[in-house]
């Protein structure tokens, strides 16, 4: 299965992960780094972010990724990158690694440096502590309207995407 | 643990290594890559014992999945498998 994943998207722990288990499906998730933000390429600005990367001008993202409580993640995920001495990405990526159900997960390099570090993330082995510190500080939210605002995949179905999918052609979902 | 600590892909029964690599940014304009650095990241993960590739039609409009085709033509790549195309290229004992 194939769904987003990282330290600041976590929803699918709600059900396609424990779904995965059950089935036997091996889960490769992507944008393990939310779109370079886990880099730590970016930085916090009074009204969204600067840095070089996709993330700031035009993209598909606009600025969802710099949210109060991003920035948060971000900074616990500092904490631990300088207490085993790694880059912030490689740290995420074994983050990841380590959850339960994770088989692989899909890295993006646009740059030959980006796909040695990020190979070099399975070279590390955090502690459970450090596990625990990064668990802790990128916790699912409890989201207030949540009918409004169903979370990563659900925010994805809509007619737009369908559209784009099969163009006009109706197509019954599974019931 | 290196790209060779080759897992089953759930029970599916497909043998991968632990980190996929991802094409979106092959023949992808703005941020992705000059294809020439393309060719170099798909090669580096392959020499690395890298086997599984993620591409799409959708990625850059088909060109992600043109750029591959070639690079596996061109180093005739045993045992990469292009997962969402859904073919093998031939396998060995020695690289699942």
């Amino acid at each position: 299965m194939q769904l987003a994943y990282s330290l600041v998207e976590r929803n699918i722990e709600r059900e396609h992960l424990p779904a995965a288990r059950e089935c036997g499906l091996g889960i490769c998730p992507w944008s393990p780094l939310a779109a370079g933000f886990l880099t730590g390429k970016y930085q916090r600005e009074s009204a969204g972010a600067s840095g070089e990367g996709r993330l700031i001008g035009s993209n598909p993202f606009g600025n969802i990724m710099f949210t109060e409580r991003n920035w948060r993640v971000l900074d616990t995920l500092r904490t631990v990158a300088a207490q085993v001495e790694r880059p912030l990405a490689q740290v995420a990526l074994a983050w990841v690694s380590a959850q339960p159900g994770m088989t692989s997960p899909i890295l993006g390099a646009s740059k030959l440096e980006q796909l040695h570090d990020n190979l070099s993330s399975l070279e590390i082995r955090l502690t459970p502590e450090q596990l625990q510190t990064l668990d802790e500080g990128s916790a699912i939210l409890q989201r207030r309207g949540y009918a409004n605002d169903p979370g990563f995949p659900y925010s994805i179905f809509t007619p737009e995407i369908n559209r784009t999918i099969f163009g006009d052609t109706i197509v019954q979902g599974w019931r | 643990m290196s790209l060779t600590a080759f897992r089953t892909l759930g029970r599916s029964g497909l043998i991968v290594s632990p980190l996929a690599l991802g094409t979106m940014t092959f023949g992808t304009q703005r941020w992705g890559s000059p294809d020439e650095v393309s060719e170099s990241i798909f090669h580096t993960y392959v020499e690395a014992g890298g086997n599984f590739i993620d591409t799409a039609d959708v990625y850059a409009k088909g060109r992600s999945e043109e750029l591959i085709g070639g690079y596996i033509t061109d180093r005739d790549a045993t045992g990469v498998f292009p997962r969402r195309a859904e073919y093998r290229a031939r396998t060995s004992p020695r690289r699942p």
